[in-house]
């Protein structure tokens, strides 16, 4: 009789503690199914560089001026 | 009947699988996101280029020692435009019109202007320091005329203002310059 009270103690307490580990893990999966999503996002560098770069040479182009002199 | 040895090897069993799968759900502590990252460069070259839309001016004829202009646009002066990708420096040279008078002379002179382009404002540098916006003579090589100019479509012309002046000894008969404008990188 006495031995099975001590077996009965010990489900007792073996019962206690998958309870508490039960519980235990729900609050954990409720907790954090209750945080918010971390946002995601992106990052990025756009350079743009213009010129001058390298040095370029000097470019020309040409007119012309016409004139047609007269005596006085 | 169930013996409590059994049952407390069923509950000892409860217990390992609900701490596994407990454990196994708890997300870890640093959360990955979906943070991306790149580079991108771009590098536009340079472009230089230059036009005269209007590369000719004739004074028709002209009387010794007279003068002639084109600031009231008799004839239409020079229009040096920037078509390039990059504000550019322009320089202007020119061999000789009269035959009796060599450059640069006071007979044969230009000037920077401004164009209708871009309202009331100037398309280039019209200090004195960057361009030569009044009457100069004109140069046998290098001399300044614009500084400055810009590429933007909206305003990137200059005007080239020429005025002459027959010398009274000059030979009848046609006379030509060849005006030679060069742009570098401003």
């Amino acid at each position: 009789m006495a031995a099975e009270k001590s077996d009965n103690t010990t489900l007792a307490v073996l019962l206690i503690i998958a309870a508490v580990v039960i519980i235990a893990g729900l609050a954990i999966n409720l907790y954090q199914a209750a945080q918010p999503v971390p946002p995601s996002s992106a990052q990025g560098k756009v350079t743009v560089r213009i010129g001058p770069e390298p040095a370029v040479e000097p470019v020309s182009t040409t007119g012309l001026v016409t004139v047609n002199v007269v005596k006085k | 009947m169930v013996s409590n040895n059994t049952l407390a090897g069923l509950i000892v069993a409860l217990i390992v699988v609900s701490l596994v799968g407990t454990l196994s759900v708890i997300k870890p502590l640093a959360v990955i996101t979906g943070f991306a990252a790149g580079d991108v460069t771009t590098s536009i070259g340079t472009d230089i280029t230059i036009t005269l839309p209007n590369n000719t001016i004739d004074f028709g004829n002209i009387t010794q020692g007279t003068v002639n202009d084109t600031l009231d646009n008799k004839p239409w002066p020079f229009d040096v435009q920037n078509d390039g990708s990059v504000r550019v420096n322009i320089t202007i040279s020119a061999t000789d019109l009269w035959s009796t008078t060599a450059n640069p002379t006071a007979n044969y002179m230009f000037v920077a202007n401004k164009t209708g382009e871009g309202g009331a404002g100037w398309c280039f540098d019209g200090n004195a320091s960057a361009s030569n916006v009044t009457l100069t003579n004109m140069p046998p090589s290098t001399g300044k005329l614009l500084g400055l100019l810009e590429s933007n479509n909206n305003c990137d012309t200059g005007e080239i203002g020429i005025k002459i002046t027959a010398p009274a000894d000059e030979p009848a008969g046609g006379k030509t310059s060849t005006v030679t404008v060069t742009a570098s990188a401003g």
